[in-house]
Order: C-alpha cells, then structure tokens, then sequence
C-alpha cells in the first residue's frame, strides 16, 4: 500500500521529464519518515534564502522519488509548506507514532564564509573504549552508504561519519552520557541520522543551493542511498549536469543556454531567480545546469551565453550516477582596464607606491609592455602578477609632477582569440587607455599625537591603559620599552609593558601598567622624542600629559566568563546565529587572535571579530554569541570586557540571558577609540534594554548570551574589534586612608554556589594576606579528585569558578590550604 | 482534591505563574528534585493510576521500567522497544504497549500486555509489518483495540471486569487513526470520527481522569481541549505532551523551545481546563522539562530532564 505524508494536502507534484522502464521493486515493506530540518524561514542563510526553505525542497523532492519511481510501503514528511512550523517534540512523536522504519533528517550547516562540507551523524556515543551505535541499528550504515554518494554528488568535501555524540563531544573512553546527542536520534525508536549538506553560509555553496535542480540533485543522491541501504539495485537514468562558468575569471555564467540530445537547460539569471534574493542584477550566479533523461554514452553538448563564444563539447553519460561536465565559456567582449591605483585625477600618488592596473581578463603581457608608455618620460618598470594585475614601480617619479600612462590598442588578451585591447571601455576593441594623476609633495612632517588618554582627566581604576594615537603610521624601529611611562610626582616610573598597533594608516601605543597607581594623586603620561613616520621624518620632543587619581578600585572578586586562552570553543561564528543579519559574510568573521591581547591581564590570546555591513541592509546586527550558560553571576555585579576598539564609530553592546530566561542587553557603546579599552556594564545602575524576549529588567542570577555589534550610520562598514578577559567583578576601593579597606581579617572558606550544581559552581574564599593558596576536591572516599587552584592569592576575596564537567554526580569535598591553616567544605554535583 | 489552589502565598512557597492574576494560584514546593537518576538514562514517567508505583522508559522509547513512587525499588519490565505510548491498566497491575522488533531494516509491531508484578509479557497480536496506532485499553480494560483502515480490531486481554464494572454501562473509548480522533466502542466494534478540524494531523491523545474530555495535539499546530463528543473545543496555546489533574480540572503540557538540533528550553504548564489561566510550574529552574505526569493524590509532578537522562519530581503546595 502506498501512501503519502498525511501532512500533505496538495496534490502530489510530479516529477518533472524522470523516466523509468518499470517500477522499482524491493522497497515494499518499508516505510520513511523524511524530516526536512528547522521550520518556515528558520536558520537563515545568506541572500535571505534559510536552510529551512531549502530542506524542505529536498525532502519533498526525495518523496516524490520514492513514491513515483519504487514499491515503497509510506513516506511521510515533517513539513510540507513553507508555513508548516514544527517543533522537535512533534516530529519525533509523529514517526514514533506511526511506526515508521526510518527516520532522515535533511539539513545544511552553518559557519564562516569559506566553510563548506557534507556531515553525517547517526545516535551514538562512546562506552568502554568503543562507539556505540542506538538501537534498532541502521544510522550508522545508512551514513556511511551517504557518505560516499552525496559528497561526490555535490562535489564538496566530508567531515566524515560520526556518531552524534562523539562529534559534539569527542572521543573519551566513556561519555558521562550514554544516549544519542541529537534530539531526532535521541528521540526517535527507528533507525535514524541527520546529514548536513553543505554550509547556507557560503557564497559559493548557497548560490547554488538557490538552484531548484540543485536540490533534486541531492534528492536524486539520497534517493540512491536509500536503495542501497535496502539492497536495491540504482535504476538506470542518464543525469548529465554541471556549472557554466567564465573561462577567464572562473564566475558562473547566468543565462546560459545548454543543450544536451534535443534537451535545453538554461541557468538562473537574474530575470529568472536572483531578483527575490538581491538588489544586484550582478551579486548572484550560479551557472549550474541538470539534464535528465539523456541516453548512455556520448552525446554532444553545446552551450551559449550572451557575450560568450558559443561551446560545444561532448559528455560521456552514465547512468548509474551524475555525469559532471563543467563548461568554460570564452568572453567575445574585448578586455578592458578594470581598476587602477592611484585613480584617474589623484594628486596624492606617493613615489614609494607602486601604481596598479587591472585588467578584465588575463593579457598578452608583451603586448601589453609593447602599448605601454608614460608622459613625460620616467623610468617605470613592468611588473605582472599572473597576467590580469600590472605593477608600475613609481620609485624614480618625481616629487608633486604630472604624469600620463597610456596603453594604446595595440595590447590583446590572452585567449585564443586573440581579443583587442578595449582601452576607452566602449565596448568595442579599440581606443587608448589613458591614467592621469599627479604625484604628491614630499612628506618632511614629522608624526603628530593626535591623542593620549589619560590626559586632564581622573582616573578611578588602579591600572588604566595609556593610550597615544598617532596621525600616521610609526616606524617601529622607533619605538621601544623606554619611549612611553606613567610617572608620579616623584617622578618615578610606573613599571609597565607597551605594545605599538597599525590599523589602517595609523599607529597607535598602549601601555599596561603593572603596578597599581595610588588615590588622589597626580601623574603624568610621558612619550619620549624620537620616534619616526615610515619616511624617516623624526619628532624630537617629548610628549606629557598629566592626570589624577580619585579613589581608585580594584577588583575585589571575579568571575571569568572568558578569558580565551584555551580558545573559544563555546563561541559561534556570527554567521551561525539566525539573529546576525546585514552582513557581508564574506568579510565577516570570528576567531582567536594571538598577536593583539591584552597585556594587562598577561592574555595570550582573544577573540577577534571581522565586519562587514551590507550598507544596504535594514536592519544590521552581528550576534557573536557564547553557547553556555555557565558560569552564573549576579545581577548587581560589573560586567566587564577589555576591547580593542578599530575607532569607526561602529557599535558592540553586552548581552545577557537572565534567570527569567530573558534576554537583556547594555545600551551601545560607540568605538570611536583606537586600541584597548576597559568597558564596564554596571548592571546594577547601568541602563538595561530588553531585546528579543526582553523586558529591561534583570532578574535573578545571569549568564553571558553574545557580544552584539551594529552600524553606525556613515562610519566605515568594515573592521574589527577584539574581546578579551570578560568577567563579572565586584570592586573594592583600594584606598588607605582612614576608614581603611574591608579586608577579611581571617582565613575564610564560604560555602560554595550554587549548590547543588551542574556542571560549575564558585568558590569564594577570603585571606587577610597575600598567600600561597592551594583548592583541592576529594571524594567522600577521601581519594583527590582534581586540583581546582594552585597559586599565589592577594587580600581581599577570591572568588574560583570550577567546571566539574568531567566529574559523576555525588558529594564532594573541596578544601582550601593556606599555610598551616586548612578548611573543608562539601558541594554537591548532580548532573 | 489534593493539589492545592493557594489565595495566599506562602513564604515557603516558590510562586510561580506565567500569567498575573488575582484568581487562586497553582504552587509548588522548592526546586525540583531527583526521583531516578542511574546509569541507563529514563525518561517519559507516568504514576500508576493507585499512585503507587510509576512506569518510565530509556532513550529512544527502548524498555520499560518501574519504580516505586519514592523513586526506589527500580524493575526491569521488559528490554523490548516498548517504551513508546504505553499506558496503564485501571487496576495499576499492567501495561498495554505496542512492540517493535526490527527485520531486515524494517520495522514489525505486536501489541502486547505486560503484568507489571511477575514482568510477564502476553503478546495480543502477531507481529506486522505496519501499525500506524497505537493501542488502548477498552471494555474495562478486558479489551485492547487497535483502529486500521479497517475498522476497530479488538484482542482479549485476560483481565476481568469486577463486578460493580460489569453494573455499569460500557464506557467508549478513544484513539488517534493520526489524521482523525476517533470514538469507538465495544462490543460493537463502532467508531466515529469526531475530529474538530476537517484537514489535521493529531498526536499525543489524553482522556480526562473522569471521562470528560480529550487533551489533543494538532501536528504543527496548538494543544486543544473538548469534550468527548466533540463539541467545546478550547485552544490552550502552543503545547505539548498533554496529560492530566486527577480531578480533570487542569491539563499538564509543555512549552517547549529548540534549535533545530536539541531543545533549548521547556517547562511545564498547567492550564485550566477552559483556558482561563495557565501556571508555568518550572520557571524558577532551568531544567529542560519534558512529559509531565501528575500523580493520582495530586500531591507531585513526576517530569524527565532529557539531557541528564533523569526523572524529576516537583511537589506541589498542600
């Protein structure tokens, strides 16, 4: 008996031109639940086209497949509308009601602009050294069939086969959780895996998962791994299919026209497709064709594209898998200068910059030598960077002269064709190309300070970061250890570390103290003379810019939420969260950065993220978001972060989610600072501002949600800011005076929180002294555990956050040894 | 009546509402707290209707298992794919479910009663290659139907009707054929189509304590309540996993939130049977709580925590 999704309502759309002699047998008795991932427009990928609306086609597509072309009992489908929203709970429970004998789950990935690969993840995990496969099996062997076939299907790579849990959590003896890490494999009774094929969040990857055939292409695949995991021989079809690309600079070619034994595939334009997902007639192509139906072996193939030499080929088909002939089309438009640096006009052409040309497409290079010339005379050496980018070497141009560069229409391209150079870029092959520009005075100005910071102002933090910020670029060589201190009124030196940044055309300092400055009193921020721009110019005098102190504070106890010296494995790309929209992915990114950190806290390393708004975009926001909810702080803590700030006046605001499971979030803060800079959200006096499911308030303990970034109107749509040390703190004034500071005046262990707790708690201990401290966790067998800290403390309160992650369930004892003094405590992990 | 309906808060009470109100409050008692947490991960709890004993399965609906109502004296029913949409008989001595058993990648069904005391399994149907239902008890549990295409199929189950049973007019019962609810009879072998919604599918069925009302999921929809002839229909929002107060007055369901992957969020919400007002019992505790069960003295609210593969009981104020 063979039925259709009981979800589906219209009629079944059939497949379009496939042909088969005869049904395929050996499916009866089976049925298949296909689970298209994620609902209506959720998980969205780039050109607003989300994995939800793409999965949905495929499985609909493998339906049809199954239902038309085999004996198959059922097939039934989570969704069968971009409308349809179904949660997890509901799909599971559908295919575990009815029975069904397989669960698929259809999905895409999500990521960075240049990942981009097929997964494959059955219920499984690791016990007593082995890889564990769910019962009823079946996942593990439909996966590993898929494996070889989609990948090579869709012409990307794999990450491999993994069970589910071993991918989210490693390969350990035993997982402390012995059950599948996916919900649909969790959940469901039948044999199931969830592939994800290919990332929405590459360009090249989701311009063509724009493509209706492109996702029959990967139904066709599936469809062909089902049949293996039942045993049942591939039908033989014909499926020749392909890209259309420019043979000179390797873009896809929209409009083209294919034809294959009588068939006519033409690729999506933007008349056809790309208009409902870009304002840009040019932004999108794709190039990609699919032909069915072919017969086996030779057949001819000719393609034409307007403003292409036609092409024909031949495709050897197959028809027991794709037939793949990609097809490389010749321009018949004569090459043409496409950029140049400096640009037509420009009077500001530094002799120590080379002048660059770049061509449309690669060049006859002695043809292109051979139009060449410059008025008035120089000499400007050649030099080609493959055959489509030209260096002229300026370093015998004089200083504020007028130069012409001239290429006459004697230079042709590379190609067989042998195209005349199009150089007044009229269309037509003919024509100079003519380069006007001057060249600037000589720089004989020294660099100037633009700013320092701190500078007449009052400084209520024990180590605030001296920033001075140049109004072009330093020579390193300049620079060092001795040319930037704080110094007291006594004139000595505050001990401290600098470090010199260049972010676009300028240099800036920071320098770290690391020594406490002292209340109430005056200093001075000193830049010794002496440091040089890039051409040698020398500024001799030093600068000084004083400031005070009021009370100053210090951190009395902290919780670090990230310090990203083991990495930032909890973090997301900002493409991988739905709520980052605006962006140029491409240009948008996130990582670890190991050359700026902050020096202050001895950081190793940060996370960095890249921008780049699309300024066209409505709405513009990167959600750089933290996927833990551990550890806890308090709401009426500090929130704090050192960020190294790009100074475009873009904006990053904190954002939290608090125990009402609300989303919270400080006001923006504007970067318009170069370097590092310590931002603190008092979340106890500090505005709130609700977002999402937000309401303003901050209601009982939170956790981190993401770093949030936005546009500023007009500043520069790219850059980047780097994060580091987050933490929640409580300060303390440091101040000695009269009313003295609240120092405990013994050893102290409290009592830890929460607790019980999963998986991290915090320790709070309190020393009179600064001390060699040393936390120990035992068993209730007495046997040590873990090491939870070891080191050397100061005054005041500590607070110790301890991740139990790898620990079982159970009480536990944790004990605090400093000098001859012990105390122990116990806690209780339940997991 | 055991669970309780506060006018006043308690200093020891953790209130908990998802809705102002000035109206009586749904309470409970503290956090959360562990009935069962061993090794083998459980999950989908339901009380014995005597309260005395409650039934759970593993992941992936693989076993069953019983546990007295403290959470100790764990049994082993069966290891058989059982745990899927199993119930309890009236007398808390059996569970009808329906088996799976997997042949050449395909999946064949029984259904089958199991005696919760000696773990003996009576086996009512011959294994299938499909059952797109699941069974019900029926005729005072001396029947388990099963709805096909074909009607109402009916299968002796050896347990007896006592004898004020057997004074009493025969009760219908109802089931799910997916895309109809269905009200059936026996002997007669009768059913009805009583659906709400002309184009819908329905999952996770509930008959009310008192034989009222149905508690009902529309796949891709809402969580509705109506009476059992199909008129009254209530929309309670979007919910899952609907079970009962033992007086009827209340259905349990939850929120639940996911990210395609894993559910992210879920708490448990008592609504009032018209709607009027809904109580979130699990917004002081981030567990991820799924299948809520309320147990027959109305006293507790048995829950699993899915990611730490452990049953969770809350206590309600008394």
């Amino acid at each position: 008996m063979k039925k259709i999704s009981t979800t589906l309502f219209a009629l079944l759309v059939l497949l379009g031109g496939t042909t088969y002699a005869q049904e395929i047998t050996g499916l009866n008795g089976f049925s298949i639940f296909l689970d298209q991932g994620h609902s209506q427009t959720e998980n969205m990928g780039l050109y607003n086209y989300s994995e939800a609306e793409k999965t949905l086609r495929v499985g609909l597509a493998l339906r049809d497949l199954l239902l038309e072309l085999t004996d198959i009992d059922t097939v039934y489908t989570a969704r069968t509308t971009d409308s349809d929203q179904i949660g997890l709970s509901q799909r599971s429970d559908l295919a575990n009601s009815l029975g069904v004998d397989f669960y698929y789950s259809i999905h895409s990935d999500a990521g960075g602009p240049t990942a981009n690969s097929t997964l494959f993840m059955y219920g499984g995990w690791r016990e007593n050294g082995q890889t564990v496969e769910k019962n009823p099996k079946g996942g593990k062997d439909f996966s590993d069939i898929m494996e070889t076939v989609l990948p090579a299907a869709l012409r990307i790579g794999s990450r491999g086969v993994f069970a589910d849990r071993t991918f989210y959590q490693g390969f350990p003896t035993n997982h402390d959780n012995d059950w599948p890490y996916l919900s649909v494999n969790r959940r469901t009774n039948m044999a199931s895996m969830l592939s994800e094929a290919g990332f929405h969040t590459n360009p090249f990857q989701q311009q063509r998962n724009l493509n209706a055939d492109y996702k029959r292409l990967e139904a066709q695949a599936s469809f062909w791994v089902v049949l293996e995991y039942l045993g049942v021989e591939r039908p033989p079809i014909g499926i020749a299919t392909g890209v259309v690309s420019d043979a000179d600079n390797g873009l896809p070619v929209n409009g083209a026209t294919i034809s294959i034994n009588g068939q006519d595939y033409v690729t999506d334009s933007y008349a056809s497709l790309f208009n409902q997902y870009s304002n840009d007639p040019d932004q999108l192509r794709n190039g990609f064709y699919y032909i069915e139906n072919l017969p086996e072996g030779i057949n001819e193939v000719i393609t034409s594209a307007p403003g292409f030499y036609s092409d024909t080929t031949d495709v050897d088909v197959i028809t027991t898998d794709f037939s793949f002939k990609d097809i490389g089309l010749i321009s018949s438009k004569p090459p043409v200068v496409t950029s140049t640096s400096p640009v037509e006009g420009d009077t500001t052409l530094n002799p120590s910059n080379s002048i660059v040309i770049n061509f449309s497409r690669n060049m006859d290079q002695a043809s292109v030598i051979g139009a060449f010339s410059i008025e008035p005379e120089v000499t400007a050496p050649l030099v080609w960077s493959g055959s489509k980018k030209l260096f002229i070497q300026t370093s015998a141009f004089d200083y504020e002269t007028e130069y012409t560069i001239t290429i006459d229409s004697t230079a042709k391209d590379g190609s067989v064709y042998q195209h005349g150079f199009d150089g007044d870029a009229d269309g037509n092959a003919g024509g100079d190309f003519v380069l006007n520009f001057k060249t600037g005075p000589e720089d004989i100005a020294p660099p100037k300070v633009t700013s320092i910071y701190p500078f007449n102002t009052i400084v209520d933090f024990v180590r605030p970061i001296v920033s001075i910020v140049f109004d072009e670029l330093v020579d390193t060589n300049s620079i060092d250890a001795s040319s930037v201190t704080i110094l007291d009124s006594s004139q000595n030196e505050i001990a401290g570390e600098y470090a010199l940044y260049n972010v676009g055309e300028q240099s800036f300092i920071n320098f770290f103290p690391t020594e406490d400055l002292i209340s109430n009193a005056d200093y001075i921020v000193r830049l010794k003379g002496g440091f040089k721009d890039l051409n040698g110019n020398i500024s001799p005098n030093d600068r000084e810019a004083p400031f005070e102190t009021q009370e100053l504070s210090a951190i009395n106890t902290q919780t670090i939420i990230s310090d990203f010296e083991d990495g930032i494995s909890p973090w997301w790309l900002p493409q991988q969260s739905g709520s980052t929209t605006g962006i140029v992915t491409e240009g948008t990114d996130s990582g670890i950065d190991t050359t700026i950190t902050n020096l202050l806290t001895g950081s190793a390393s940060a996370l960095r993220v890249d921008y780049e708004w699309d300024v066209s975009a409505g709405t513009k926001l990167i959600r750089e978001y933290r996927n833990s909810s551990s550890p806890k702080f308090s709401n009426t803590s500090k929130l704090q972060a050192y960020v190294f700030g790009d100074g475009s006046e873009n904006k990053f605001r904190f954002m939290v989610r608090d125990g009402s499971s609300q989303l919270e979030g400080s006001e923006w803060y504007t970067v318009d600072w170069l370097g590092w800079k310590l931002v603190t959200w008092d979340l106890a006096s500090d505005p709130v501002v609700g977002w999402a499911n937000g309401d303003g308030t901050l209601n009982g303990s939170l956790y981190f949600d993401s770093f949030q970034l936005t546009y500023t109107e007009g500043s520069n749509p790219s850059g980047f800011f780097v994060f580091d040390d987050l933490r929640a703190v409580t300060l303390l004034v440091t101040s000695i005076d009269d009313e003295g500071i609240n120092l405990p005046t013994e050893i102290t262990l409290n009592q830890n929180y929460p607790n019980p707790f999963n998986p991290s708690t915090n320790i709070e201990f309190g020393l009179p002294n600064r001390s060699e401290v040393r936390i120990e966790l035992y068993d209730m067998l007495g046997r040590k555990v873990d090491t939870i800290f070891e080191g050397t403390k100061s005054p005041g309160v500590h607070i110790i956050n301890y991740d139990a992650s790898a620990l079982a369930s159970g009480m536990y004892i944790y004990r605090l040894v400093t000098g001859n003094t012990a105390i122990s405590k116990k806690m209780m992990l339940i997991k | 009546m055991k669970y309780i309906m506060l006018r006043s808060f308690s200093t020891l009470a953790l209130l908990l509402f998802l809705f102002t109100s000035t109206q009586a409050q749904l309470s409970v008692k503290g956090e959360p707290k562990i009935l069962i947490k061993t090794d083998t991960p459980f999950q989908n709890p339901v009380w014995s209707p005597d309260g005395s004993r409650i039934a759970f399965t593993s992941h992936r609906y693989q076993g069953l298992w019983t546990a007295n109502a403290d959470g100790k004296q764990i049994e082993l029913v069966t290891n058989k794919d059982a745990g899927y949409g199993f119930s309890w008989s009236s007398d808390s001595e059996s569970i009808l479910t329906r088996l799976s058993e997997t042949v050449n990648r395909r999946r064949n069904h029984a259904i089958a009663v199991y005696d919760v005391s000696s773990k003996s399994e009576t086996q009512l149907s011959e294994f299938r290659s499909e059952m797109p239902a699941l069974p019900r008890w029926a005729q005072f549990d001396e029947k388990a139907v099963l709805i096909t295409d074909a009607g109402v199929e009916t299968f002796e189950t050896g347990k007896q009707a006592d004898v004020r049973q057997k004074a009493m007019p025969n009760a219908p019962f109802y089931v799910l054929k997916q895309d109809q609810i269905a009200k059936g009879m026996v002997p007669e072998n009768s059913v009805s189509d009583i659906s709400p919604f002309d184009e819908a599918t329905y999952l996770n069925l509930s008959v009310s304590p008192d034989g009222q009302k149905l508690a009902f999921e529309v796949y891709g929809g809402n969580l509705y309540v109506m009476n059992v002839d199909g008129t009254g229909l209530i929309d309670l929002g979007r919910l899952n996993n609907p079970s009962w107060s033992p007086d009827s007055r209340f259905v349990l369901a939850n929120s639940i939130k996911d990210d395609g992957y894993n559910f992210t969020q879920a708490d448990i919400i008592a609504s009032r049977v018209d709607g009027s007002e809904s109580f979130n019992l699990t917004a002081s505790t981030n567990l991820i709580a799924l299948n809520p069960s309320w147990s027959p003295d109305g006293q507790r609210i048995a829950f699993d925590v899915p990611n730490e593969g452990a049953i969770y009981v809350l206590e309600l104020i008394n």
